[in-house]
């Protein structure tokens, strides 16, 4: 199952009291309503956190700032590294408490509710006075600098008033853009609930409303719950089911809830839950029970992980439903909540149910449906594959990142499944692939490559090659030139057998290389020479400048030794360069060695230590972006993953390519749809505070996360560079 | 070329400067940093409320070697760009 190795944020009660009482409060008397937890325990518990490479909590309550010990709990996370978000109520935020917010410089956002644009819609249910004072609260956070954003809930009594809300948040205060949701089944709310739902005549003029705003606004009102969500989601179905498409991705399953994998809760008393919303859960206790315990080996937790895999059709209810393959049956805790039961559909949200109730949905106005499908293309265009070809390998490179057997001709090991790679090819055709990217282990070795090839060329994909050379022969030099916009880059780690055989691990394969390039070169490449630098040649990198461009190479690229898998030995033997030898190397190729040469030279540093004038000027070898967001890859064994780190860091594997849709990996992996919303705006540590985070994208998210444990840990060397002081402060923003 | 009165700088903005002559606009509010190469580097230098773009324009022909015929339009545009993005404007006098 595809999840987190740790949870990626953990939502937090700090206290169970509020100094408000909504009519809809989601939390007073529900299973959460406890005792608060002591300060010293939760601040035990962010130490918890912050070895386990947590970074993220969102305080909420009650009210989180009822507590007089709020701030004691923010400065001891905030001390821990863990960022955070807040969502309040606004009344109690004084001046000194937004200053000291600000302060700490972890706050990701802090969330003000307001229902209403003049105090009689506000504070109908929330209570006298309070309209003034979550305003001030609001506008005192901004004085402050605190990013903050409003939550506006639906109900009875603002319902009419939604116009005048989204002119006040937006246009007089100048909010960057609001939220909305609606009463729901929850706490108060359930006995309350002829007072304060939406009938479904209220649900459909709320819809209406919203859209109306949505076309003016744009995406400054967003939701994922309530009428706004509701009404973009099932307009998607009726899309859909009139484009004949005969499911929508995840449709047809209790696919509704992500949380499962991403993320943890506790209530006020410590007790650990899936979901706040499901405060009966209990999973265990923090301080007591091991928090990666509970996140891997919970039963109940895994029970609910696996709701994914139950269909709608196994439900009476749902069997008949037109809708069924494009619905998830949404919110499990409403599900809970209603049914008694969160492994079931919750009908709150059931569109059949709230069409035979009269409800109308209003219709979508082209501009918005035109804005959702570029948006989906945009983002989730699927531009190239890496195709991971071979489990083993006919080199044994003392450097290499993903490890692959040793494979002599005695013994192979491996391959990804021709078939396979067509179907996945099919797939990923329909999701705008256009290029495919062959590596291993060693691509050329793979049994069916002149199928592979001759697959490639027909299906006019563009490919790029990364190979040690040493199988290259003539004929498959000739096979990949027929490809279109082909590219090929050989290994030489060398000008010399003895030092590219010391990296390689192999007998010949320094002579069996270049007999490679040359018939690359022969086949009429000009291909690119790619040498891993370390201790035992950098001494060789002039010499193998001139090799390659004796060998009628077109560029050159110079890869640090990266500290994954094999390379971690290097790094910790000494094998490998200092980040101070590298800095001071990376200069001399981009300022003077670039000078003496034809060649392209590109040093792969990350883009901080690069010269503006390489990266943008005329004479420059340009700004290479790692094309994360629109790259997949598949592994020797069939496995969908971010890329060859799935070799080595099960977490990063999406899904199998034998039994799982491409579309569902590509569109629904919890992994890239974080990376795709928090790339690089959440990038941690000096990545966070480098000025060409949004070229550089962290340098590589796949190395990233092998060393931190975390999507947005900060690169290896820029950490390293910065702690010895070189990493260069024209490139820091703060 | 409009004479459109004498560009300068957002004093907040800072120009740090590198070995290779570009440099880096940093908005210390915004967070964000510009790249700039020299020939932006030397404008952005004559920013200062004194000269006008003709005079930066006369100033850069001095100084550089081969400036193409339509400098003057770039010249106009880079400015622009400046002040779209806040980083610069032009003095005003109250009335």
């Amino acid at each position: 199952m595809d999840f987190l190795r740790s949870p990626e944020s953990i939502d937090i009660a700090v206290t169970g009291r509020c100094n408000l009482k909504c009519a809809y409060c989601s939390h007073f008397t529900s299973e959460g309503d406890v005792e608060d937890l002591p300060a010293d325990e939760w601040c035990r518990f962010f130490e918890e956190l912050e070895r386990r490479g947590v970074g993220h909590v969102c305080f909420q309550g009650g009210e989180p700032f009822f507590r007089d010990d709020f701030p004691g709990l923010v400065r001891c996370a905030s001390a821990r590294g863990i960022r955070f978000s807040i969502l309040s109520n606004g009344t109690l935020i004084s001046d000194e408490l937004a200053a000291f917010i600000s302060s700490t410089g972890s706050c990701d956002s802090v969330q003000v509710s307001i229902d209403g644009s003049i105090p009689t819609t506000h504070e109908s249910f929330r209570g006298r006075g309070t309209f003034r004072r979550a305003l001030d609260g609001l506008m005192t956070l901004l004085t402050h600098g605190v990013p903050a954003s409003v939550r506006v809930t639906i109900h009875k009594r603002n319902v009419e008033d939604l116009e005048n809300i989204a002119a006040l948040l937006l246009e007089e205060i100048g909010l960057p853009g609001f939220s909305t949701n609606s009463a729901s089944h929850f706490g108060l709310c359930r006995k309350n609930a002829d007072q304060v739902q939406l009938t479904v005549e209220e649900r459909s003029l709320a819809m209406r409303t919203l859209i109306k705003l949505k076309e003016r606004y744009g995406d400054r009102i967003s939701a994922s719950a309530g009428p706004l969500a509701e009404a973009m989601t099932w307009s998607e179905m009726e899309s859909a089911m009139r484009r004949g498409e005969r499911t929508l991705a995840c449709g047809g399953y209790l696919t509704g809830c992500g949380g499962p994998m991403q993320s943890l809760a506790v209530r006020a008393d410590g007790v650990i839950v899936p979901c706040l919303q499901l405060p009966h859960m209990e999973l265990g206790r923090i301080n007591k029970d091991d928090l990666i315990d509970v996140w891997r080996n919970s039963s109940e937790l895994n029970r609910l992980r696996r709701r994914v895999e139950i269909p709608l059709r196994s439900f009476a209810f749902c069997r008949d439903c037109d809708y069924v393959d494009y619905c998830t049956g949404n919110c499990p805790a409403a599900a809970h909540t209603i049914e008694r039961d969160a492994w079931r559909p919750s009908p709150d949200a059931c569109y059949r149910l709230f069409k035979q109730s009269g409800g109308e949905l209003p219709d979508l106005p082209p501009t918005l449906i035109i804005a959702k499908a570029k948006g989906d293309q945009l983002e989730y265009s699927l531009d190239q594959i890496y195709f991971y070809l071979t489990r083993g390998c006919n080199l044994h490179c003392r450097h290499c990142w993903i490890e692959p057997q040793f494979q002599t001709g005695a013994r192979t090991y491996p391959s990804l499944d021709f078939d396979l790679f067509v179907s996945v090819l099919d797939q990923a055709q329909a999701l705008g692939l256009s290029g495919v990217k062959l590596t291993g282990g060693e691509p050329l070795i793979h049994p069916r490559i002149d199928n592979i090839l001759d697959e490639i060329q027909r299906r006019e994909l563009g490919l790029t090659i990364e190979t040690n050379g040493v199988a290259c022969t003539a004929d498959l030099a000739r096979r990949i030139r027929a490809c279109k916009d082909a590219s090929v880059s050989v290994s030489l780690d060398g000008a010399d057998a003895e030092t590219h055989e010391w990296m390689r691990g192999v007998a010949g394969s320094f002579e069996a290389a270049i007999t490679g390039v040359r018939n690359l070169v022969d086949a009429g490449f000009k291909p690119q020479i790619i040498m891993t630098v370390c201790r035992q040649n950098k001494h060789d990198i002039e010499s193998l400048v001139r090799l390659a461009e004796a060998l009628g190479a077109g560029s050159v690229k110079f890869n640090l030794v990266q500290p994954t898998a094999r390379g971690q030995k290097m790094h910790d033997g000494g094998e490998a360069l200092s980040v101070e030898e590298l800095v001071s190397l990376g200069r001399w190729v981009e300022v003077e060695l670039s000078l003496s040469t034809t060649l392209e030279l590109f040093f792969d540093h990350p883009a901080a230590f690069r010269p503006l004038s390489r990266l943008f000027g005329p004479a420059g070898s340009g700004c290479y972006r790692c094309g994360i967001f629109g790259i997949l890859g598949v592994l020797g064994d069939g496995s969908y993953a971010l890329c060859g780190i799935g070799e080595t860091v099960p977490e990063l594997v999406f899904g199998h390519a034998a039994h799982d849709r491409l579309e569902d990996v590509w569109r629904n992996s919890p992994v890239l749809n974080e990376l795709r919303k928090g790339l690089p705006a959440k990038l941690e540590g000096v990545c966070g505070r480098c000025l060409m985070k949004h070229l550089c994208l962290g340098a590589c998210v796949a190395s990233n996360y092998q060393r931190g444990g975390r999507l947005w840990s900060a690169y290896w060397y820029c950490e390293e560079a910065l702690a010895s002081g070189l990493f260069p402060k024209t490139r820091l923003s703060t | 070329m409009s004479h459109r009165g004498k560009p300068i700088v957002n004093p907040q903005v800072i120009l740090r400067e590198e070995f290779d002559d570009w440099a880096i606009l940093f908005d210390p509010v915004s967070c964000m940093g510009y790249g700039l190469n020299p020939v932006g580097v030397f404008i952005w230098k004559r920013l200062d409320g004194r000269h006008s773009e003709e005079e930066i324009l006369l100033d850069l022909k001095s100084h550089c070697e081969n400036v193409p015929g339509d400098a003057g339009i770039h010249l106009v545009e880079f400015i622009d760009d400046l002040v779209r993005r806040g980083l610069a404007g032009y003095e005003v006098t109250l009335t």
